[in-house]
């Protein structure tokens, strides 16, 4: 189960990371289009492009990994759904566990 | 930040932005120009939305299958709503027709809850026809200016709701003005009236499939549909008072008044209840429908 979570993100090519990382900044709230930029340079240090982040905001919305809200606004904001949490909790977790088995083979070699 | 107009994008963003398929424009590039306002683009953002813009021809449709069934679904609700409130004012017109003679004016008088539900039914068709307008007019401006420029064999649909009512209106005074000046059978006078009657369903039918081709025709904003949506809303709740309405006027009428309820004035002076049952069936059945629609109009609105 976990690993096809984990592939929803895995099968988008080009946009895997800016998934991952626009996923990983609507996990504490929504936001729309420009806040989610500038979350991602304060925790991640990367500039998405602006055809970049909606490339991937589409795709994630078409997996319903994410879901637009409401808005009278021009700019709409996003939340993570459900199955979004749990496709980015699978996907963290894999994370953690490469990092922590490569960090622990540098420690023993 | 008060006081001071909202940003707005550069002409590079705005540039680069239209080089995008319009259908994603017509979802995204509200958002996007949003987001170049704040942030500017500089080479290295128009390069990154010029790859974007190739990614959206190549991709288009799995960009926007999601939001292509959203959009799907707010056009039906949009036109059955539209086609409901039609529905009911042709209904809400055969009971002012049906109750126009003297004697109902009076039964209205001495019976409130009779006068009420008349006047709430004609009410709520009214404030329906404002909801539509604020609803649709964007939608049929918007619509217009995308045909103009975009799709001008659409342009004749648009034709179809006013000369559909000019044909019926026009019809309508060619009979009235035989049926002065020439001494018609009362057979004939009979008919003519029953075919004016169909033919004013007739042009409204054509009418509201002129519009559910243009729904699917042509792109229109999300924030526009989403506009149309909640006001369809609150049509169907007018149209669901009017319904009401109209049961509460056929029971009352039958309560109160039973020598009108059945008594000659129905359509070509048949039966009232052959004219009063059909009415308050057609408009409850508008109302259901109505109802439907929009709920599940707003069930499809983002964040619902």
């Amino acid at each position: 189960m976990a690993k096809n979570d984990a592939d929803d993100v895995g099968d988008l090519g080009r946009f895997s990371d800016p998934s991952l990382l626009i996923m990983s900044s609507l996990a504490d709230g929504p936001r729309h289009g420009y806040a989610i930029t500038k979350d991602i340079e304060e925790f991640a240090g990367v500039s998405l492009g602006p055809g970049t982040l909606y490339g991937a905001l589409a795709r994630l919305e078409v997996r319903g990994l994410i879901e637009p809200l409401a808005s009278a606004e021009r700019r709409q904001p996003y939340r993570l759904t459900a199955r979004g949490a749990a496709v980015l909790a699978a996907q963290l977790n894999a994370l953690q566990s490469v990092a922590a088995t490569g960090l622990a083979r540098l420690a023993t070699a | 930040m008060s006081g001071q107009a909202p940003p707005r994008p550069g002409r590079l963003g705005t540039a680069v932005v239209k080089l995008y398929p319009r259908a994603w424009r017509d979802r995204y590039a509200d958002e996007v120009l949003d987001l170049l306002a704040h942030r500017p683009p500089g080479p290295r953002a128009a390069a990154d939305l010029l790859l974007g813009a190739l990614d959206a021809h190549l991709n288009i449709t799995e960009l926007l299958r999601g939001a292509a069934t959203m959009l799907a679904q707010l056009r039906r609700a949009a036109l059955t709503t539209l086609g409901a409130w039609v529905a009911l004012c042709l209904t809400v017109a055969g009971l002012i027709k049906v109750n126009e003679d003297l004697a109902y004016r009076q039964a209205e008088i001495a019976h409130p809850l009779l006068g009420g539900a008349d006047a709430t039914a004609q009410w709520a068709c009214v404030v329906a026809g404002a909801l539509v307008l604020v609803g649709g007019l964007p939608l049929a401006v918007t619509g217009l200016r995308e045909a103009w420029r975009h799709d001008r064999a659409a342009l004749p649909l648009f034709a179809v709701p006013p000369a559909a009512g000019a044909v019926w209106l026009g019809t309508g005074l060619l009979l009235g003005l035989l049926g002065r000046d020439a001494a018609l059978p009362q057979w004939l006078g009979r008919a003519a009236f029953c075919g004016w009657i169909a033919l004013a369903w007739v042009a409204a039918a054509v009418s509201v499939a002129a519009v559910g081709r243009l729904l699917r025709r042509l792109e229109l904003a999300a924030r526009l549909l989403r506009l149309a949506t909640v006001a369809g809303g609150l049509v169907a709740a007018a149209v669901t008072v009017a319904a009401l309405s109209l049961i509460t006027y056929a029971v009352e009428l039958h309560t109160a008044e039973p020598a009108l309820f059945s008594g000659g004035d129905g359509i070509i002076a048949t039966p009232l209840p052959f004219t009063l049952i059909p009415l308050t069936v057609i408009g409850t059945a508008a109302a259901v429908l109505a109802d439907r629609a929009a709920w599940r109009g707003i069930r499809a609105l983002p964040g619902a």
